[in-house]
């Protein structure tokens, strides 16, 4: 197998740092110079994955898996601890795939890295140099949130992707607000996973206040419970955030013990106070992480969404019938590839992170 | 007052276009775009989360179906055609659960109110407000009885915008064969049902390409100052099919290329391509523009006929290495056929814009690949700089091609130098492949146009107006020929790109059209 040939099947070419674009032209030119398969280099984002660990594998699979989605320059940077070879060691290699429609070859892009010891200084400057010009930055974190992910970076990101689905609590959840007021501050837009994820199911509770039922109910809310899985107990806070700030409810004031397994909390709203549960429990409750949300009134009346089992969800409600409905999951690169278009903008986020961090705080 | 306004929760998930829950009755729904396009475009769209949990299809036709029959039929074209295919059999089920069936004559009134009590049934155990779309996929023929006993049986009302719960009709194409037919057809409705319930259907405006003309005009800074007769030499549109008329000749014969492609699709194609920028992208501002173009097409004279239009009807000939017949002798066509396969026009856009531009469109069956564009040719540079130094010049102009099917992009020609010692110039294309550029595949165009009817977005449908418009600008031509009588038609080579009187009707202006 020649080195092109190496190349465009994926498998990783050493470079010298030094001359990295040029060895990607030049392999490229002789990618496309042979006749043999038409193959187009295409690329909408640079993506910085940046870390080590379990986190930094996941995220860069990830950011693999989507270039077939978004066709993107990977920048793949594991940092190291000092020894075993030199500070920096840098390859190439093309995530190829056939485009729809079949014929060409559709080809992305990836930098791998490692920066051993000292040599995480050189890499701010590395990664300037080897981003795409004129093509936006995205750092992608997984693996809990580092509310540093941009600033260290020492590139201008103009958008972080976490998941809020690896989030541990309390703590990953207040890094997240200082990751987005940090964000913010800087222009740089935060997307989250475990927000997109939500999203059906956000569209799903709100469906049952679309007429005949209406919206009225929602004024007269007396108890909302939530049941969430351990990653998914701050992504039910989110749950929480949004609805607290799409309906008008107060301060969150703690009516007992909050702890890892939950709490229960008093909250002011329109018409008087509403009892929150958030039960955190062990057990599998798909990706978004959430059993059931469900909401009575005080005139009795229930709305509920719960979990029924792989791609389904129950909804019940007072004045409609229970049913279960189709409830497809998106895979984790469909969601990366939403968070870096136009939804991946979401201002309703913010507001929601930050009641969420109310809970928590 | 719109849905985000009444729930909060709806508020700021508009990007999630979430219709509301409502039932979307099928009439003809025993019929081929029910099974191949219709509940494949639902089923793709409730796989990508897009319908409301509330979601109900009644298909509604003259054969006596059981509910388990009909779902098994369209999960058989699900299976088949759906762009999320092959079904999700996890998913199906409750899919399937929101789909029935209910057989009735169209003439029958009986028959409409037994569909009320059934959708009121369907409203009640599903939880729909008796929000309803009435989707006419039938021939012409059956439209004024459907849309009359619709309105008979109280199933469609004449209502304010924003009504709840709102009764919409989509009808299909053709709307009319004339001028005096589309009047007809637009009166009928209009008996039944205000404007802005009714939503004519052209599949050709849920295609991605058509709708990124706009976005490429109007979201761009680049473009729209060169948009315009300071700089466009002519624009030139193709709609190529190379198929021929695969054994619709009864159909074909009555209709021929310019009701079948050019009244409609391509037309659609011309007001997008001409317009003025719209207010808001809000449908009526939308079409408001649209039709402009279409009322300052300037009218061709009864003797302008010959110079501007060419007719042809394609012989035997070989397409895609499979040799093919001749149209004439297609089943269901006469032998003596004058019917068009192809038709070349050149009109003016008489307006600011386009004042001396000319517009060449051409439209054919049996051609060598099925193709859509729309090229803006421009003109040269003012000064030829280089001709000077006795090197060779750029021969091409600079052009602006928009391919709207298939392998839909955008691609810009311009002169570029030949790397070397000397000053030779070569025409270059810079090109964007929605395929390479977004990975994933375009949703079909169904799956659009049924979605923004559930949402009560018209803006990609064609209001009456439009169709009014396009008929009498087609009209005069039609008028013309029936004057020449039998008088015969140039042919073309089932294969080629069409007569050598098409190649003259722009070689007369000193042009040639691109090879697309």
């Amino acid at each position: 197998m020649t080195t092109v040939e190496q190349f465009t099947s994926g498998e990783r070419i050493g470079v010298d740092v030094q001359a990295i674009e040029r060895e990607l032209g030049s392999l490229w030119r002789e990618a496309t110079s042979d006749g043999r398969q038409s193959v187009t280099r295409a690329c909408l984002w640079n993506v910085v994955v940046r870390g080590n660990g379990e986190g930094f594998d996941r995220a860069c699979a990830l950011a693999q898996a989507s270039v077939s989605l978004v066709p993107a320059r990977l920048l793949l940077v594991r940092l190291e601890p000092a020894g075993g070879g030199p500070e920096i060691e840098t390859w190439v290699s093309a995530n190829c795939h056939l485009a729809p429609g079949g014929g060409k070859l559709l080809c992305s892009e990836e930098i791998w890295m490692v920066a051993r010891g000292d040599g995480a200084r050189h890499v701010p400057a590395l990664l300037r140099a080897l981003a795409v010009p004129d093509v936006p930055i995205c750092v992608l974190g997984l693996g809990g949130v580092d509310p540093r992910a941009a600033s260290d970076l020492g590139v201008d990101a103009d958008r972080v992707v976490v998941d809020t689905g690896d989030c541990e609590g309390g703590r990953d959840l207040e890094a997240l607000v200082r990751l987005a007021h940090a964000t913010r501050a800087n222009g740089t837009r935060l997307a989250d996973l475990g927000w997109l994820r939500l999203g059906p199911f956000r569209l799903l509770l709100a469906a049952l206040f679309d007429p005949p039922v209406g919206a009225e109910p929602l004024q007269r809310l007396s108890t909302v419970r939530l049941r969430a899985s351990r990653h998914g107990a701050a992504t039910a806070a989110l749950l929480v955030g949004w609805l607290a700030s799409r309906l008008g409810w107060g301060t969150a004031r703690p009516r007992g013990a909050v702890g890892p397994n939950g709490g229960t909390w008093t909250l002011s709203h329109g018409r008087g106070e509403l009892a929150l549960e958030i039960e955190v429990a062990d057990g599998d409750a798909g990706r978004d992480g959430i059993y059931e949300l469900a909401m009575e009134t005080s005139a009795g009346e229930r709305f509920g969404i719960a979990d029924a089992g792989p791609r389904a969800i129950r909804i019940e409600a007072t004045g409609l019938p229970a049913r279960v409905v189709a409830a497809p999951e998106r895979p984790d690169a469909e969601l990366l590839a939403i968070a870096l278009g136009r939804r991946g903008h979401d201002p309703l986020l913010a507001t929601a992170l930050a009641r969420a961090a109310e809970l928590v705080a | 007052m719109g849905i985000d306004e009444l729930n909060p929760l709806r508020a700021d998930l508009a990007d999630e276009r979430l219709p509301e829950p409502c039932t979307m009755v099928i009439f003809g729904a025993s019929g081929d775009l029910t099974k191949r396009k219709l509940v494949p475009a639902i089923y793709s769209l409730a796989v990508d989360r897009l319908l409301p949990p509330s979601f109900a299809v009644v298909g509604f036709a003259r054969r006596p179906i059981p509910d388990e029959d009909f779902r098994a039929q369209m999960r058989e074209g699900c299976d088949r055609h759906a762009r999320r295919r092959p079904v999700d059999d996890r998913l199906w089920p409750s899919i399937a659960q929101s789909i029935f069936y209910q057989q009735g004559n169209f003439d029958d009134l009986a028959a409409y109110r037994a569909l009320g009590e059934r959708l009121e049934q369907i409203d009640e155990a599903r939880g729909i407000a008796g929000n309803r779309v009435f989707y006419l996929s039938v021939p012409p023929t059956n439209v004024p009885d459907i849309l009359r006993n619709l309105g008979a049986s109280g199933l469609v009302t004449r209502q304010p915008r924003d009504a709840r719960p709102f009764q919409r009709v989509i009808v299909e194409k053709p709307f009319g064969v004339d001028l005096e037919t589309a009047r007809v057809l637009n009166q009928q409705v209009a008996s039944v049902a205000e404007e802005h319930q009714i939503y004519r259907i052209d599949h050709y405006l849920g295609k991605e390409t058509v709708q990124n003309l706009m976005v490429l005009r109007f979201a761009n800074g680049i473009f729209e100052p060169l948009w315009n007769n300071h700089f466009v030499d002519h624009v030139q549109i193709t709609g190529a099919e190379s198929l021929g008329i695969e054994g619709r000749g009864n159909y074909f014969e009555q209709a021929g290329i310019l009701r079948d492609m050019v009244q409609n699709h391509l037309f659609q194609i011309v007001s997008l391509t001409a317009m003025e920028p719209p207010i808001s992208t809000g449908a009526d501002d939308l079409r408001d523009e649209k039709v402009k173009v279409l009322k300052a097409m300037r009218p061709l004279a009864e003797n302008e006929i010959d110079e501007n239009v060419v007719r042809a009807q394609y012989t035997a000939g070989s397409i895609a290495g499979k040799q093919v017949p001749g149209y004439r002798a297609e089943p269901g066509v006469a032998a003596d056929s004058v019917t068009e396969t192809y038709v070349a026009l050149r009109f003016f856009v008489d307006n600011w814009r386009w004042a001396g531009v000319p517009f060449y469109l051409r439209a054919g069956k049996g051609m060598p690949k099925k193709v859509t564009e729309v090229a803006l040719v421009f003109k040269r540079a003012p000064h030829r700089l280089f001709a000077r130094l006795g090197v060779t010049e750029l021969d091409e102009p600079n052009v602006l091609a928009i391919r709207i099917q298939p392998d839909e992009g955008i691609s810009l020609r311009f002169g570029s130098k030949v790397p070397g010692p000397t000053t030779e110039i070569h025409p270059v294309s810079m090109e964007f492949r929605y395929a390479s550029s977004f990975g994933a595949e375009p949703p079909e165009a169904y799956e659009r146009l049924l979605l923004d009817c559930a949402l009560g977005d018209a803006s990609l449908f064609i209001r009456g107006d439009e169709v009014e418009a396009s008929w009498q600008w087609i009209g005069r031509i039609h008028q013309a020929w029936r004057a020449a009588g039998g008088r015969s038609v140039p042919t073309y080579e089932a294969g080629s790109w069409g007569p050598p009187e098409a190649d003259a009707l722009l070689e007369r202006d000193g042009r040639r059209w691109r090879r697309p």
